[in-house]
């Protein structure tokens, strides 16, 4: 596989902040990777150093091989960018902001044409071309936003939060999307914060918290990097003190959490968890109205590896 | 190729950004048929009312000065002073102090002038004062060497329009300096397009400015294309608001509408420059820019005669530096001149002066244009 990006020890700080705390991977032709993390984790940054948008203080990037500088127009006509914030022209129809944005990395006029209605098609606006930004809904306008940051059929993409603020239906056509250009040979950075999104799409994830990788690896990989290994959930009132006392005395359990009515049990790797609990509970005559258990989520592995969840 | 495209979405932009049409356009159309309704009853020089001033005891002064008051003051449409003679002094000053004459001459060691307050007729008594000091020498000369036509001399030393104007071939019209003022802000109000065109180049600036960073084009080719299409819209603009104060308001714009219009490309060729400069010379944001801009031209409009028609006058007595670099004032001196002078030479010179100052704009912003990173975003 050819190496696409390559990132050693990037390390970039907005005066006593460190937003980059040497930050290294590599992505690779045709893959979906995932950069991961909190709001203000640095995924932004890491995207923006790339690009050749931020000046960055250490450490070094190469796309295609090459150093991105702010005139490599050869590279930069392989790279499409979708920001996390709408970039379109209020005043211009949905044509004419595709058009306007291909128009900057495609000068052959029948050529520009094929490719704004293909990227039309893609994100499914065909019914909108003649609709301006205002008259969209928020899902409709972010579906604006990659249509203008892809027509130019980029190798490289990097997709910034796209999905922010968007309903599900819009969420679900926009990662459809993405995948299909995946599956056009284009590879895809993608960050987000919706550890969902990133298991359904991404081939590899990286983790990123306060500026530093913190795993990387398929999900499955990541998944693995954590003792839990199953979550069960327990719709119960009333629970007996001695009958959490049994649960906790259980090897497999690594944590567990009663609030009066809902119980968590995370379990560490073990054969028949669920059967244990359900023995237990009828042998104390313990009445409860659902149990369901679940396999670990990158947000469980990510509050594992950083002690709070991916969203606070 | 692109910057064809780039140029043609533009247009497309700023016809269509209302904001920006009604405040290039619309405003400075109201504005104009406000000023027209304000002044409907406000005539030129030809109703002029004279100066009330006093001279106290007026044998008392050299014969020159005399010989200069009474030239000024002689009964006639255009005479610009009505003289009460004084015997005391304290005569004099209860008038002033009423209100019944604007200032009074009495002699002395030198001459003295005394005002109640300052005003446009305060500036012209010392205006006069300052220019027969200065013409002292020159008169007492004449009055030696030419003792049978000196007085006209005088006169032509004294005429009243070099209070306001050069050498003028038509009678003046004050009001007009308001219009031409309007114009002149209607000009720099150019700056506005050249924010906006730079807001949307600039990544640190805007998401659409980091779209155009990240794609492989060179920022100016982008820019360009987008200043041309502001330079044509803004002129398109001041072409209508130029035909409404001619053909519908009646205003006096001389016989010369080709360099009218020349005047005003380069105007508004000045104001798009201001505002690009304005847009790349600073790390402030686009509310602070357009702040910036705002503050720039209504100054600029106020130092030029927009509000009181005599600020223009005082600015070029008193600092005529200011006046030389204010390019309001470039654009209104240039209209002033083209309707009011038979030489070409003074709005030669204003319009090679504001041009000067458009490429001095523009050489500026493409020195900071350079920087293609940023710090932060």
């Amino acid at each position: 596989m050819t190496k696409i990006i390559e990132i050693k020890n990037l390390e970039k700080s907005y005066k006593q902040l460190k937003a980059l705390d040497g930050i290294s991977f590599d992505v690779e032709e045709g893959e979906i990777i995932g950069l991961l993390g909190p709001n203000g984790s640095g995924k932004s940054t890491t995207i923006n150093c790339l690009l050749s948008l931020l000046r960055y203080d250490k450490g070094t990037i190469r796309i295609f091989g090459k150093e991105l500088k702010p005139d490599s127009y050869d590279l930069k006509q392989k790279i499409g960018v979708i920001f996390q914030e709408v970039a379109v022209f209020d005043e211009l129809t949905v044509y004419e902001n595709i058009n306007y944005f291909c128009g900057l990395y495609i000068k052959d006029k029948a050529l520009r044409k094929k490719y704004v209605e293909e990227a039309i098609a893609l994100v499914s606006l065909q019914d909108f071309v003649k609709f301006r930004p205002k008259q969209l809904s928020g899902g409709l306008l972010r579906r604006l936003n990659i249509a203008c940051g892809i027509a130019h059929k980029p190798s490289l993409i990097f997709l910034d939060e796209p999905t922010v603020a968007v309903d599900p239906q819009s969420r679900n056509s926009i990662l459809e999307g993405i995948q299909k250009l995946n599956q056009q040979g284009a590879t895809i950075v993608y960050t987000t914060h919706y550890m969902e999104e990133a298991e359904q799409i991404c081939n590899r994830i990286i983790i990123i918290d306060k500026g530093k990788v913190i795993a990387s690896g398929t999900k499955e990989e990541l998944k693995r990097l954590i003792s839990m290994e199953e979550k069960v959930t327990v719709e119960v009132e009333d629970l007996e003190e001695k009958v959490l006392k049994k649960i906790e005395s259980n090897a497999n359990v690594d944590l567990v959490h009663y609030d009066g009515a809902t119980l968590y049990i995370a379990y560490r790797k073990g054969k028949n968890n669920l059967g244990d609990l359900i023995d237990l509970f009828k042998q104390n005559k313990v009445k409860y109205t659902s149990m369901f258990s679940e396999m670990p989520t990158l947000n469980d592995v990510f509050l594992e590896l950083t002690g709070k969840a991916l969203r606070d | 190729m692109i910057k064809m495209h780039i140029f043609k979405n533009c247009l497309k932009v700023m016809f269509r950004t209302k904001s920006l049409i009604f405040w290039t356009l619309c405003f400075p159309l109201i504005l104009a048929t406000l000023f027209s309704l304000a002044f409907s009853n406000i005539n030129s020089l030809d109703q002029f009312d004279p100066i009330e001033v006093g001279i106290v005891e007026k044998d008392a002064f050299p014969a020159s000065f005399q010989t200069v008051i009474d030239e000024l003051s002689k009964e006639s449409s255009d005479s610009l002073l009505k003289v009460t003679s004084y015997r005391s002094l304290e005569k004099a000053k209860e008038d002033l102090k009423k209100g019944n004459i604007s200032g009074y001459y009495q002699s002395g060691e030198t001459i003295q002038l005394t005002v109640k307050e300052n005003g446009m007729n305060s500036t012209i008594l010392k205006q006069i004062l300052d220019e027969y000091q200065q013409n002292a020498s020159v008169i007492n000369h004449l009055m030696k060497t030419n003792p049978t036509n000196w007085q006209a001399s005088i006169t032509h030393l004294f005429d009243q329009e070099n209070y306001f104007a050069d050498a003028s071939s038509e009678p003046i019209d004050y009001v007009v300096v308001y219009f031409y003022s309007l114009l002149g802000m209607v000009c720099l109000y150019g700056g506005f397009f050249g924010i906006q065109s730079v807001v949307s180049i600039e990544a640190n600036l805007s998401r659409k400015g980091a779209r155009v960073s990240v794609a492989p084009t060179n920022k100016w080719s982008v820019l360009f294309p987008a200043l041309f299409a502001s330079l044509l819209v803004l002129f398109v603009e001041s072409l209508l608001i130029l035909a409404y104060l001619i053909f519908v308001l009646k205003i006096d714009f001389g016989a010369n509408l080709a360099l009218v219009i020349l005047m005003l490309l380069v105007g508004d060729l000045a104001g798009i420059s201001l505002g690009t400069f304005i847009g790349v010379s600073n790390r402030k944001d686009e509310n602070a820019k357009t702040a910036i801009l705002l503050s720039i031209t209504m100054s600029a409009s106020f130092l030029a005669g927009l509000m009181m028609d005599s600020m223009k006058y005082l600015v070029a007595t008193y600092v005529p530096f200011l006046a030389k670099i204010n390019p309001v004032a470039m654009i209104t001196d240039g209209f002033y001149a083209l309707s009011y002078s038979e030489s070409l030479s003074r709005y030669t010179f204003d319009i090679v002066s504001l041009f000067l100052f458009s490429v001095v704009m523009m050489v500026g912003s493409y020195f900071f244009l350079r920087r293609k990173q940023y710090d932060s975003i």
